[in-house]
């Protein structure tokens, strides 16, 4: 059979395989239908990145199953379709019932099943490789990474003495990222890049540490791009002061990166806000 | 070879734009030390697109027209974009000066937005010293095509 129900405790995952022609005994729809009646799972989501074809047929098969979800309000996703696979979905004006996402992700989000788990770790690296290159090449400073952290969101507390901060915009994924540096770690920086003495953080001196908050985001933005997501670039702000504290936009989950150099630790920070990512991914759907 | 510079061989008027003090005090040290006995650089500096725009007024009203701008492009007030459009819409700026865009925007859709505006390099940040001499030069030898150029 070219489809298998799983059940996800909180969903069903129906696995589209190979081609998926119709006339399959039983049918999906038939099969949907009595999922449906044996666990009363409500939310199914489609995924067809193993699907090679799929015809009219198999979809008007599908349409039977959805009718009996739709009669309790049910609700369908469809994911990871390739390009001629989704087509044959649009063209047979199907693409409202199933709606299509680009991930299984979205499609969890979309069902408020991924408020707790839908941090993408992998918007992590572009960001930690984006500061060591960035540090690198403009500072002449060499930073190793050190392992990643969790912070409450609410937690406002910076452990440097000085950060940057740039909102982090796309269509799929909003946040902030923060890179927060020891004062030592600064004036080692401004020393390196200007080629003088930097005794003190000052108002002269601080947008430095936002200017790097910048380079660091457009670097970013590269590995990101290659990761689906599209950011846009900001204006950064820069905080100082002993105990200084900020505010990331949004409020979701923030990832605490830590750097070792000759000079000092410094941290950044990568904030996602779920609010965001949920409201962007209901208007989409 | 851009305009201004066909009056004075060793003078080259740059003009550095940036909302960031430290990054334009990095750019003039790095381009004096690019100098050489062919070139000499006097430099001027603007901290966005107004007060860049006025100093181009300026420059060109006592005939000392700036001949490469560095510009980068995100900026308060009014942005590196903003600025190309505007200045290239008025005649006497419509070739000259050449612009070499200085910026952490990496996206190739939005880059070639500024193609329109007649842009002779893009320098990516970060950079390096020898990136921001050879793309000078490289324009001062009328080298002005568009070319991206970034720091691995």
């Amino acid at each position: 059979m070219p489809f298998e129900f799983v059940n996800q405790n909180d969903y069903i995952l129906v696995k589209l395989s190979g081609e998926c022609l119709g006339g399959e005994k039983p049918g999906v729809g038939d099969v949907m239908t009595q999922v449906l009646n044996d666990t009363k799972i409500k939310l199914f989501i489609f995924q067809a990145s193993e699907c090679s074809t799929i015809t009219g047929a198999f979809l008007r098969e599908m349409t039977l199953g959805y009718r009996a979800l739709k009669a309790v309000n049910g609700q369908v996703r469809f994911v990871g379709g390739i390009p001629a696979v989704v087509h044959q979905i649009v063209s047979n004006g199907l693409d409202r019932i199933f709606i299509c996402k680009m991930s299984l992700k979205g499609a969890l989000i979309d069902f408020g099943l991924a408020k707790q788990k839908d941090f993408d770790v992998n918007v992590i690296n572009p960001f930690l490789n984006a500061t060591i290159k960035v540090l690198k090449i403009q500072c002449f400073l060499e930073a190793k990474p050190g392992k990643p952290t969790m912070k409450k969101p609410t937690d406002p507390l910076l452990l440097g003495d000085v950060s940057g901060i740039i909102s982090v915009v796309s269509e799929t994924f909003n946040g902030s990222f923060a890179i927060s540096l020891s004062e030592a770690i600064f004036c080692g920086i401004s020393k390196n890049m200007l080629g003088e003495d930097c005794p003190a953080i000052t108002e002269k001196n601080v947008d430095l540490v936002g200017e790097l908050a910048n380079m660091i985001l457009g670097q970013a933005k590269v590995e990101l791009g290659q990761l689906g997501y599209a950011v846009q670039m900001a204006i950064p702000s820069c905080v100082w002061g002993k105990d200084h504290k900020i505010k990331h936009f949004g409020g979701g989950t923030c990832v605490v990166l830590p750097f070792e150099t000759e000079i000092g630790t410094f941290y950044s920070e990568v904030m996602t806000s779920n609010a965001a990512i949920n409201q962007i991914m209901k208007k989409a759907g | 070879m851009s305009k201004a510079t066909e009056h004075d061989q060793n003078k080259v008027r740059i003009l550095i734009v940036d909302d960031s003090d430290n990054l334009r005090i990095v750019i003039r040290r790095y381009l004096e030390k690019a100098q050489t006995r062919e070139y000499q650089f006097i430099f001027f500096e603007a901290a966005n697109g107004q007060e860049a725009e006025k100093v181009l007024q300026v420059a060109a009203a006592m005939n000392e027209a700036i001949d490469v701008v560095f510009l980068d492009w995100m900026m308060p007030t009014m942005t590196g974009k903003d600025l190309l459009e505007k200045i290239r819409s008025i005649e006497l700026f419509k070739e000259y000066p050449s612009v070499i865009m200085l910026t952490a925007e990496t996206n190739s859709e939005q880059i070639n937005v500024c193609l329109k505006y007649n842009v002779a390099k893009y320098v990516l940040k970060p950079f390096t010293q020898e990136i921001l001499a050879s793309v000078l030069y490289e324009v001062l030898a009328g080298k002005s095509d568009g070319g991206i150029r970034y720091a691995v």
